[in-house]
């Protein structure tokens, strides 16, 4: 049994510092595969953050976790991928520009990242609004757009019927849009 | 209507942002809204806000989307193996059929809107244009669908290979090069276009280029796929869209998105925008000049970019080599012969770029010649002379002319159609595949010779090339006398450039050799074939197939020369090293095989013989198709051997079917055919319609006269037929005439060749049928000895002339002929 698959059954027992382990595993695993992306060592040089949630999935946890388990990993990797996004956009130096949000209409986060941090930190101040009156909506955001989960596994992790999830994610989406362009 | 089940606190804005939502129409919407939030304007404003920032928020995120699908994911009747990458269009994924092993294929899922019934009509229109697309050049559309989720997919063949830029630059592809490359892919537009598919995103990345056997093959992918994407736009939710990638980007498509306001000419301009890449390593706008503008600014850049040809940019550039030419030469080049295309593919006006991609491609062309010293002189057709088909242009040529021509003279219409139809008829007689031929030389080759000598003298080498290649396809065309001088001298230029071992020099020896033989100068033509042996041994070892050819060659010349027992050596070691180190299908064994055959004919071993034209002509089929030169030739000696086995209505039902092919294929005066014609004669012969046989015979020698003169051996051989075939007809004195005449004109074979034989025993025959039954006698005793020292005793041909003998003993001939005497 994997250390990370120890830790996802420990969270699931419901043990808070072990959370907060999986926070830390996770962050020095993505970051290290960020890297080594970016450092050219791995095919294609963009961050492409869902293909490297995916990978830490298949590297650190054994196939025979639980669905509680699985769902932990992926709401606490998306949460650890947005932290490290947004920690490379400052480290870029990037500063929120408003009105960026059609920057976030590429193929995934990497694009924003890469060529335009700035975007990035005004979707991660946006999220952070939602989550005040929505915050179920805002993490199912953040499981599609840092975790690569399709709609229909968000909703599984989110514990939400698809017709709803269907319905969440035009809000939310709509919601974020309009902040961002309100700005 | 929220739904009930749904766990959050649903807020007032969320309940009303959904019950608006639902409502498509705006005044239901707007009455919708009315009810709700009469006393509420702050969240109305909001709400509307919400909708408002939704109707353009359907890319938004959609990054989200691309990852719903996955390796092991069913789409349609697929399973998606892996994914290959995303693009502009949307996702790619490896994907096989389920329960199929059919080889995977490239499966796109479109990013963007969810189909609407619109876009499916659309969708399914387009689909049926993609499908009758056949071109080696294009990625063949497989199947399309839409997902369970409603978005369309595409399945396509998949294509190894480098993007067209990358391509060229990562193998220094010459400027010439470049350009058949581009060249091709033109001709692929083209053809899309002639299925009214227009491509709208051609760029590098949608041609990709594989290495096939060291050469670049081309594959334009996508094609429909924007069509699809920009169909998917409108037909989902009447937003505008930009489907496309801006530096190749017409400035018409830029402004009329929608799938049916741009035609080919669109293509034309990104074929335009790909030339100028593949000149100058960079496109006419930047990308970067594009990045992160908004919708309506995108189209106005596009509409304003500033034109540019590539011998200003290469000036720009200040690089010092690139096309694999110093860059003020290229320069130059591009002057002349580049710029002006770019330009006018470019055109913002369609209406003045080449209204075809085919046009495009044409100029191509011409610029290609210009830049290629030997093309320049060979014109496009010298090397692939095709008579047959040459001589069908011309005859539709001429049709076309003559119906205008009678139009032009005002014939009524009846009357015409009366006039046309005899035209037709008195064509039937003409052989359109021999007048090409003739007319072929007098075109094509004179002018070329001449321009050859006038213009490159001090380029010996491409003077060479040329005269080579001129050679080549004058022995393609069987035209041996006229193919001497061209190949006599790059031998010479060769030799004297390059050195006896260069492989060009080999190729021009082993050519030289060819023609010299087939013009019955054996004993010149042998130290030709000689050093061809030697040599390429030496510079390619004894397993190369040109040194394998090489050793079949010296066969056939050892054939000639009447040693059928050393060339049956030469043609087993080229079939057994062949099947080694070729295999079995191998045009080298195919070659060999047929050699063998002929010798184990001469040789008197029938059984032999066919089993090797069976073997061979197995491979030929396979390999060059049923009407090919080769095939023919195996085919015609099979039927013959049927003939000799004793199955003569067989052997002269497929050997008329076959003569008539090689008329059609390679002209009534193609040596082939005219040997197809002697082995039809014989079997005519001996099927015991001799009148049919005498004309056959008699076709065929005047034809083999002509090329060969009167002392070549195969047409001492056809002469000693048609005397056969005219005793059978019991024209004897005729026969006589011809068998004397054939006996002079052997004298000039060397003593021991089994021709004399033959021909000796033909005279014989026809004197004794003539009532010189002693002299004939006397002939035929001499023609068995004379075979008989010539191939031993056990060939078939001495039995046969021993029977003849004994006969002519039995009936008392010689006796007769005694007392007579």
């Amino acid at each position: 049994m994997t250390d990370v698959t120890r830790i996802l059954e420990q969270v699931d027992a419901g043990d808070e510092a072990a959370s907060k382990q999986l926070f830390n595993v996770l962050y020095d695993e993505l970051r290290r595969l960020a890297d080594l992306q970016l450092a050219g060592e791995r095919p294609g040089n963009t961050l492409q953050p869902t293909a490297l949630v995916n990978e830490a999935y298949l590297r650190l946890v054994d196939k025979s976790v639980g669905w509680a388990s699985r769902a932990h990993f992926f709401r606490v990797a998306a949460r650890t991928m947005r932290r490290i996004l947004v920690d490379r956009a400052r480290e870029k130096g990037a500063v929120k520009r408003g009105g960026g949000w059609r920057r976030l209409t590429a193929d995934d986060a990497s694009l924003s990242v890469e060529e335009d941090p700035g975007a990035l930190l005004d979707l991660d101040e946006a999220l952070e609004a939602l989550r005040g009156p929505h915050p179920l909506h805002a993490e199912l955001v953040c499981l599609r757009f840092f975790s690569g989960l399709t709609l229909r596994d968000a909703a599984g992790v989110l514990g939400l019927p698809p017709t709803s999830a269907d319905r969440a994610w035009a809000f939310a989406r709509a919601w974020l849009a309009h902040r961002l362009e309100r700005r | 209507m929220a739904d009930s089940s749904f766990p959050l606190p649903a807020s007032d804005e969320e309940e009303l942002f959904h019950g608006a939502r639902e409502r498509t129409d705006p005044a239901a919407r707007r009455e919708f809204l009315d009810r709700h939030c009469a006393e509420r304007p702050e969240l109305r404003a909001f709400v509307e806000g919400l909708l408002a920032a939704d109707a353009e928020a359907e890319g938004f995120l959609s990054g989200a989307d691309g990852t719903e699908l996955g390796p092991g994911d069913g789409v349609g009747a697929y399973r998606l193996l892996e994914r290959l990458g995303s693009g502009g269009g949307g996702e790619v994924f490896l994907a096989r059929r389920d329960g199929t092993d059919l080889p995977a294929a490239a499966l796109k899922v479109l990013r963007g809107s969810r189909a609407g019934g619109a876009f499916l009509d659309g969708f399914d229109l387009e689909r049926r244009a993609l499908a009758l697309m056949d071109h080696p050049a294009i990625a063949r559309l497989i199947d399309a669908g839409v997902t369970e989720d409603g978005r369309p997919f595409l399945v396509m063949e998949r294509v190894d290979g480098a993007p067209l830029t990358r391509y060229a630059d990562e193998r220094g592809l010459a400027l010439r090069e470049r350009l058949v490359l581009l060249r091709q892919v033109a001709l692929a537009v083209d053809h899309a276009h002639g299925n009214g598919v227009v491509h709208r995103d051609l760029k590098p990345a949608n041609v990709l280029v594989a290495h096939v056997d060291g050469k670049p093959v081309p594959k334009v992918i996508d094609f429909g796929v924007a069509s699809a994407a920009a169909l998917g736009e409108e037909g989902g939710l009447g937003r505008s869209a930009f489907v496309g990638t801006p530096q190749y980007m017409a400035p018409e498509q830029a402004l009329a998105p929608g799938p049916d306001d741009v035609d080919g000419r669109a293509d034309v301009f990104a074929l335009g925008v790909l030339l100028f890449e593949l000149v100058t390593g960079t496109t006419p706008s930047p990308a970067k000049e594009f990045a992160g503008l908004d919708l309506a600014e995108l189209r106005r850049r596009v509409g304003q970019r500033v034109p540019i040809v590539p011998s200003q940019r290469l000036a720009e550039l200040g690089q010092i080599e690139r096309c694999a030419v110093d860059v003020t030469h290229l320069r130059q080049i591009c002057e002349r012969d580049i710029d002006a295309i770019v330009r006018r593919a470019t055109e913002g006006d369609p209406g003045r770029r080449h209204p075809t991609a085919a046009a495009f491609a044409r100029e191509l062309e011409r610029a290609e010649r210009a830049l290629d010293p030997v093309t320049r002189f060979q014109g496009s057709r010298l090397s692939g002379v095709d008579p047959a088909q040459l001589g069908s242009t011309m005859r539709s040529e001429l049709l076309l002319a003559a119906t205008a021509g009678l139009e032009r003279a005002g014939f009524a219409d009846d009357r015409r159609a009366d006039l046309l139809a005899g035209l037709e008829a008195g064509l039937e007689h003409v052989n359109f595949t021999t007048v090409a031929r003739r007319v072929s030389t007098l075109v094509v080759f004179d002018p070329a010779s001449e321009a050859i000598d006038a213009e490159l003298s001090a380029e010996p080498l491409v003077q060479a090339t040329l005269l080579q290649s001129q050679g080549e396809a004058l022995l393609k065309l069987g035209l041996f006398e006229r193919a001497t001088t061209p190949l006599a001298r790059a031998v010479d230029l060769r030799r004297e450039g390059l050195g006896l071992s260069a492989p060009e020099t080999l190729e021009s020896l082993k050519s030289y050799g060819v023609c010299l033989r087939s013009l019955g100068r054996l004993i010149e033509a042998r130290p030709f074939y000689e050093a061809c042996l030697e040599g390429w041994t030496a510079v390619a070892g004894e397993d190369d197939q040109r040194t394998i050819d090489a050793h079949n060659n010296l066969g056939v010349l050892v054939m000639n020369e009447g040693d059928w027992v050393a060339s049956e050596r030469h043609f087993r070691r080229a079939v057994e090293s062949g099947r080694r180190a070729l295999g079995a299908d191998s045009i080298t064994v195919v070659r060999a095989l047929s050699n063998l055959g002929a010798v184990l004919e001469q040789l008197g071993r029938t059984e032999e013989a066919a089993r090797a034209y069976r073997e061979g002509l197995a491979g030929s089929r396979a390999v060059h198709g049923a009407d090919d030169i080769h095939t023919l030739s195996l085919a015609g000696n099979h039927a013959r051997l049927l003939s000799v086995l004793g199955d003569h209505e067989t052997a002269v039902e497929q050997l008329t079917d076959l003569a008539a092919r090689a008329r059609l294929v390679l002209g009534d005066e193609h040596v082939n055919t005219l040997l197809m014609l002697v082995s039809l004669g014989r079997a005519q012969l001996d099927a015991g319609r001799a009148e049919l046989a005498l004309s056959t015979l008699e076709e065929a020698l005047a034809g083999l006269e002509a090329q060969f003169g009167r002392e070549h051996e195969l047409v001492m051989a056809a002469l000693s037929d048609v005397a056969g075939a005219a005793r059978e007809m019991g024209q004897v004195e005729r026969a006589v005439a011809l068998g004397a005449d054939g006996v002079a004109r052997s004298e000039g074979l060397p003593l021991g060749h089994p021709r004399r034989g033959a021909i000796l025993l033909s005279y014989g025959r026809a004197l004794v049928a003539a009532g010189e039954g002693a002299q004939g006698f006397d002939v035929v005793r001499r023609a068995c000895e004379l075979l008989e020292s010539a191939v031993g005793p056990d060939h078939l041909e001495v039995h046969k002339a021993r029977g003849i003998l004994a006969k002519l003993e039995a009936a008392g001939a010689g006796n007769k002929g005694e007392a007579r005497s």
